[in-house]
Parts: structure tokens; C-alpha cells; sequence
């Protein structure tokens, strides 16, 4: 699913997605989601992402590193 | 010619030839993938912003998608879209020099350029440089 910005936070709380690409991680996603990644915040080549809490920032993140993320993301659905 | 180091693979295609441009590689690589999905006739290529104009002069692409127009771009390009310009929801979009701004462009809105662009290839291109 997509969501417009303003409307992120009330769509983690209603659906708790496991995953959420982003161009802003708010409190809600930072809190509540296991996985997420704010893509060129900035809009520069810079992103970051969150793998169970574990934060990294990735330069010129490729769209296979978020299918990586994204497979992670299932594997922990599938768990729960 | 046997044991002859050339090959050739010629490919038959129906669609539309489309750059994609940016400098951002993640949206780029996603669009492309979109346009290769749903547009499969359709020839996708990418570059990085800064080979811009050395991808229009080497593929002549009948729509190219970009951050940022270039006056080749404009000058040589039937169908060109200027994403998300100066990091604002407003996108350019020309279409055999007719130009228009849509806000909040959609996936919907390049897939139409893309069909649309697909006729465009044997007309003259009219643009002028901003």
C-alpha cells in the first residue's frame, strides 16, 4: 500500500506493516515498525535504514537493497 | 562465419524506446522496472543524470524521464517528462513540444506518456528550449 506523508503515522498504527519505505521515518515508524528505510531524505544519494533496530546509512542505495530489506521483512512475517 | 568472435542479437521492438534518468539510483531503477513490467514492448534504458545527453544522442529515445531537462533533451526528444522539479510535486511534461504541468504526478500519468510517445516517434520533434 501507499500513504501521502501526512498520513504515515495513522496508517502504521491502523495496519502495523512490518516494513515501510519512506521519504521521512517518523516517531511512529521509528517506534513501531521492525523495518524501514527513509530513502534520500535530502534528496541526495544518502538513505538509511533500520533492520530491527539496528541502523545503517547506505550511499546510493540500489533498488536490490531494498528487496533485500524486503525479504528480511517476510522472513520475520512468516516467523510471527 | 564459424568460431567468428562476433555476435548480434537483433530484437524486434513494437514499443516505445524510453530513458530514464536520475541521479537518484533507487527511484531510477524502480521506474525502470515499472516501465519494463507494465510496458513490455516498450525498450527501458537508464542513466545517470550526468550521461544524460550522451544516452539521447546514442539511443534517441522517443520519451525520456529526468530530474532535470537538458536543452538536448528538449531539442532532440519527442515525449520528455521533468520529474518532480526543484524537489516540488509540480512535474514538466512535453509531448512534441506541447507542454503542461501536472501536480502530484502518478506511475498512471508515465504509462499514458509512455503509450502516448509510442506514435510519436515519426514526427518531427517541435520543442524549443526553455
Amino acid at each position: 500500500m501507499t500513504a501521502e506523508p501526512d498520513e504515515l503515522a495513522a496508517r502504521v498504527l491502523r495496519h502495523g506493516p512490518v516494513m515501510v519505505v519512506c521519504s521521512e521515518a517518523t516517531g511512529v515508524v521509528r517506534e513501531r515498525v521492525p523495518f524501514w528505510v527513509e530513502l534520500y531524505p535530502t534528496y541526495e544519494s544518502r538513505s538509511v535504514v533500520s533492520l530491527e533496530g539496528k541502523r545503517s546509512t547506505i550511499e546510493e542505495i540500489e533498488l536490490s537493497d531494498l528487496l533485500a530489506v524486503l525479504d528480511r521483512a517476510e522472513r520475520l512475517a512468516q516467523r510471527s | 562465419m564459424p568460431g567468428s568472435p562476433t555476435a548480434a542479437i537483433i530484437k524486434h521492438v513494437d514499443g516505445a524506446c524510453i530513458l530514464v534518468a536520475s541521479e537518484l539510483t533507487c527511484y531510477r531503477q524502480a521506474l525502470a522496472g515499472a516501465f519494463r513490467e507494465l510496458r513490455p514492448n516498450s525498450e527501458v534504458f537508464e542513466a545517470e543524470s550526468e550521461f544524460l545527453d550522451q544516452a539521447v544522442e546514442r539511443l534517441g529515445p522517443d520519451l525520456v524521464v529526468c530530474d532535470a531537462v537538458s536543452i538536448r533533451v528538449q531539442t532532440e526528444t519527442p515525449c520528455w517528462v521533468e520529474l518532480y522539479a526543484d524537489h516540488e510535486d509540480r512535474s514538466l511534461v512535453s509531448v512534441r513540444g506541447e507542454r503542461s504541468i501536472i501536480e502530484q504526478i502518478q506511475l498512471a500519468d508515465l504509462l499514458s506518456l509512455i503509450d502516448r510517445s509510442e506514435g510519436e516517434a515519426s514526427y518531427p520533434v517541435q520543442n524549443r528550449a526553455l
